[in-house]
């Protein structure tokens, strides 16, 4: 632990004390978050409490391009490229620390002090991290500007939802416009080195860690908590819960993926993309033999039933966008679906059309879901039924001032004849937007299934200097929510601003606070030092 | 309990303080941040140049044009170029009787020229927010016609910005979006080929010219299958800590979650709008919260019980039979609620085929014969033993998929 304390230090010390550098050749982007709240512990037989969280991050983006000198001058309006190959590193890091009694604090549990950390393990990700959201580097522009190749950890967004891995990945243009681009590698969990819990799966599978323990017949063993103790971790350990020992989590995930690309002009954009991740079935636990019985591994496997290894995700899926102008409408039509191959069933479509005549636009829109979990989730299994949206927005804009108005319905297909099975709304938007001010309204109201909910929000920003800039925002709303007793109204205000120190420099604060009837007053503040920043407007 | 006409009241006063502020602000379009607007306190006519004889040609005027290679190039005609026919003489600045001295006249072009100081207005000529290679374009047979319009015809004066081209005429040719990396052909870029969206007059924005990109204000929430369907075109502005800085984000998005949201988020996770898990994964970042804030079945932390009526979460009944009101129909229309507070082990305590459980059957019907239980048996079958214990082989057979 002191390393790891030791090492962000380090990280932080360097990063804030270098200012950003900006060349052709490289770039740095840096901000330094501070963040203070309150998280409310519920207590039914005495008023809530509250356990401060004291949060501070950092991020550092750090890339490097032109490795091979392909460009000619360093002025924007003069950069030109001799050559289509580039040679590039791109690379970001994240450090995460929330010092706060509500993680790094300790509990009454029967008769003595547990901390919390022991008894939330999720919490551990949280209370102090050191993430690499991807880091790799690649040469672009081979054999005139048709294969590029990268090589790292990657976040990759294809025809699906994103997932980051650690491999090779390559963009090959076979014609104008077609592009195929594979990628193999492992995908990274909360378990990889310095690996994101952000970018896991979905982190349900094998949550409570128990393992099968098989007894004198086949078949009759039971699932059963992993004793941590009996493999060599202290019992006084920091980290001695069971989800650090959750063997299943932490297994390589081989993960194959392949983007086929259609681009034809500015009218319409497509890609099909499928990937599949698998992973190793776990088997002995540790090196020792630690129970009477042979321990044949974590699942039941006395008659070799256990599969050697499984799929946690298989997805297929097409995105496509396009533009088509008739007159004065243009028109801009949308659509996904995605096919999880590993279920056997549709997991999303969307489809959209974007209708603009002049300053007017509108936008219908169909949507269609089903929850899905890693493939070692027995919550797969249950029956969980899709729901299905429509919404229609409308916008109307001109010189400066934008009118919006949206509604939305949303239907799930399991009702069983309950009439809540649905929830809609609506809201009415208003903004206007000057030199140096803009100012928005919002009114919304909404029902259904969750629970109601309807009032209003204010924002105005006013540039006071050219270097410092002040916003507030204020909201309004009654709300009655179905699970549990929240409801009544609520009332939140928050001040802001953001001082530019320098070029690409500036410092933001924001507080907020938030009034209802379960508290008068709860504040959370926000600072953030942001070495790349560029101003809205 | 204050009554709804307060609540209502709230509201429209809201609505009217931000309406009011707006009203005193300066009403004002936003300039164009390609081409910021000009000062050009000049009478001028192309018109009439060009319907001249012997006829005039473009270069004729702007002699730079056809060698400049960069947009900062000024490349409206100096004195020099208009002095060949019109006889300039600063010594007479109201020009002379001579009818091709009057036409040297300071106002014949300064209209604002002040005799009594001998001061006209000065241009103001911003640097474009593109680039572009006048002399590239010449070479390869493009005519000042095919990019700014035959101003004869139109009967253009004074040429503005309206006359510029636009990025539908360069398309024309330049086609951006077929192939990779090419707005920056135009458009400013930083290093790496990323675009300059921070320019002096604003921010480039996309406004709809491609694929139906408009930033608009339901854009933040829509913009997903845009992303899906061409990544490279959204990477051509912006970089991929930009969308982890909110999918894999630590900062409270207050569009999204302003307000005291930890004691709101409980109808937007039910209904799950917006989808919590486009930035949050179900149980790495629900459950600790939910377990530490003491919602949850932890009863180590957790104030509830779910044996004790009253220190229960769920309503009486909640988890017998099917129907309203039951947990089996709520989980069914949205799980990843459940699985906030429950880890999937707890569920199994009673919807597993181990012996020693209530061996209820989760599956949904006709689950033995369907196309999910194929795929998930074959694809996934360690999962099948964590509850069909007894199993032979993961499948599908009718007899494993039984119970209440």
């Amino acid at each position: 632990m002191r390393r790891i304390f030791g090492v962000v230090a380090l990280l932080a010390t360097i990063a804030l004390a270098a200012p950003r550098a900006e060349a052709y050749e490289f770039e740095v982007r840096a901000r330094t978050i501070g963040q203070a709240s309150a998280l409310r512990l519920i207590r039914l037989s005495m008023p809530d409490e509250f356990a401060n969280r004291r949060r501070f991050t950092q991020w550092l983006a750090f890339d490097i391009w032109d490795l091979l000198g392909t460009v000619e001058g360093t002025h924007p309006w003069e950069r030109r490229r001799t050559s289509t190959v580039d040679a590039y590193v791109s690379s970001m890091l994240r450090i995460d620390h929330d010092y706060g009694a509500a993680n790094t604090g300790s509990v009454v549990v029967g008769s003595g002090r547990v901390d919390v950390v022991d008894l939330v393990p999720e919490y551990e990700s949280q209370t102090v991290a050191l993430d690499v959201l991807y880091l790799h580097g690649g040469v672009k522009g081979l054999f005139d500007d048709r294969l590029d190749l990268s090589l790292g950890r990657h976040l990759r967004f294809d025809a699906m939802r994103g997932l980051s891995f650690d491999g090779l990945a390559a963009s090959v243009r076979l014609t104008e416009e077609f592009e195929l681009a594979p990628f193999g590698g492992v995908r990274v969990r909360d378990s990889s080195v310095l690996g994101a819990s952000s970018v896991e799966l979905d982190g349900t599978a094998s949550a409570e860690c128990r393992e099968y323990l098989e007894d004198a017949m086949a078949g009759s063993g039971s699932w059963r908590p992993i004793d941590v103790t009996t493999i060599g971790i202290p019992d006084d350990s920091r980290f001695r819960n069971e989800r650090d020992r959750c063997p299943q989590r932490e297994v390589a995930m081989p993960t194959i993926g392949l983007d086929l690309s259609f681009t034809r002009g500015a009218a319409l954009a497509l890609t099909a993309s499928y990937r599949k991740s698998v992973s190793p079935s776990v088997e002995l636990l540790g090196a020792v033999d630690r129970f009477a019985t042979p321990d044949l591994g974590y699942y039941p496997n006395e008659r070799g039933q256990a599969p050697g290894w499984a799929t946690n995700e298989e997805l297929a899926g097409v995105a496509a966008a396009a533009l088509r102008t008739l007159g004065p409408l243009r028109l801009a039509p949308q659509a996904s679906v995605e096919v999880s191959l590993l279920h056997g069933a549709l997991s999303q479509a969307r489809g959209a059309l974007q209708a603009s005549r002049g300053r007017h636009r509108l936008t219908p829109e169909l949507y269609w879901h089903r929850p899905l979990f890693d493939g070692d989730s027995i919550f797969n299994v249950f029956g969980a039924a899709p729901y299905r949206d429509a919404r229609m927005s409308y916008e109307y804009s001109r010189a400066g001032h934008t009118a919006t108005a949206m509604g939305w319905w949303r239907r799930f297909d399991a009702g069983d004849g309950d009439p809540g099975a649905a929830a809609g709304g609506g809201r009415l938007g208003f903004a206007r937007r000057a030199r140096l001010w803009t100012a928005s309204a919002q009114i919304y109201a909404e029902g259904g299934y969750g629970g109601e909910r309807f009032g209003g929000v204010s924002e105005t920003r006013w540039r006071a200097r050219a270097e410092l800039e002040l916003s507030a925002r204020l909201a309004l709303f009654q709300v009655d929510s179905d699970s549990g007793p929240v409801g009544g109204l609520f009332g939140s205000a928050h001040l802001a601003a953001t001082y530019q120190l320098d070029d690409e420099i500036a410092l933001h604060v924001l507080v907020e606070d938030s009034v209802s009837r379960y508290s008068p007053s709860q504040l959370y503040g926000l600072a953030v030092l942001d070495l790349a920043f560029h101003p809205d407007t | 309990m204050r009554s709804r006409s307060f609540y209502i009241g709230s509201v429209a006063a809201l609505v009217l303080a931000a309406s009011l502020s707006g009203a005193v602000l300066v009403a004002a379009a936003p300039p164009s941040v390609v081409y910021p607007p000009q000062e050009l306190p000049l009478t001028f006519s192309h018109v009439a140049h060009l319907a001249r004889q012997p006829a005039l040609r473009c270069e004729h005027c702007h002699e730079q044009a056809v060698v400049s290679q960069s947009s900062l190039d000024v490349l409206m005609p100096q004195e020099r170029a208009c002095a060949t026919c019109h006889a300039i003489d600063r010594g007479q600045p109201t020009g002379g009787d001579d009818p091709r001295q009057a036409s040297g006249a300071c106002v014949g072009c300064h209209p604002a020229y002040d005799p009594a100081t001998g001061l006209v207005p000065r241009l103001r000529v911003p640097a474009p927010g593109i680039k572009f290679d006048h002399a590239r374009h010449r070479a390869a047979g493009i005519s000042c016609i095919d990019c700014h319009g035959d101003l004869r015809a139109q009967g253009v004066g004074l040429a503005t910005v309206a006359q510029l081209p636009s990025m539908a005429s360069c398309l024309g040719c330049h086609q951006a979006a077929a192939s990779r990396n090419t707005c920056d052909t135009c458009h400013l870029a930083e290093g790496g080929g990323r675009l300059r969206t921070a320019l002096s007059h604003g921010a480039l924005v996309p406004r709809g010219g491609l694929f139906g990109d408009r930033h608009d204000a339901e854009f933040m929430r829509r913009h997903g299958t845009m992303a899906r369907a061409k990544r490279e075109y959204c990477a051509a502005c912006h970089r991929d800590d930009e969308c982890a800085e909110c999918h894999a984000g630590t900062v409270k998005p207050m569009a999204f979650h302003g307000g005291d949201y930890v004691l709101l988020h409980s109808i937007d996770a039910q209904r799950n709008d917006p989808n919590c898990a486009s930035c949050h994964r179900t149980q790495t970042f629900c459950v600790g919260c939910h377990a530490r804030a003491g919602v949850s079945t932890d009863e180590r932390l957790a104030e509830f019980r779910s044996g004790e009526p009253m220190r229960a979460f769920h309503p009486p009944g909640w988890m017998e039979g099917a129907g309203a009101g039951r947990h089996g129909l709520q989980a069914r229309r949205n799980l990843s609620t459940c699985s906030s507070c429950h880890r999937e082990d707890f569920c199994a305590r009673c919807h597993s085929a181990e012996r020693g459980t209530a061996q209820v059957n989760p599956h949904p019907p006709g689950w033995a014969t369907s196309a999910a239980c194929e795929a998930m048996a074959s694809r996934a079958g360690r999962m099948c033993l964590r509850c069909h214990v007894e199993a032979v082989r993961p499948s599908c057979e009718p007899s494993l998929i039984r119970g209440r």
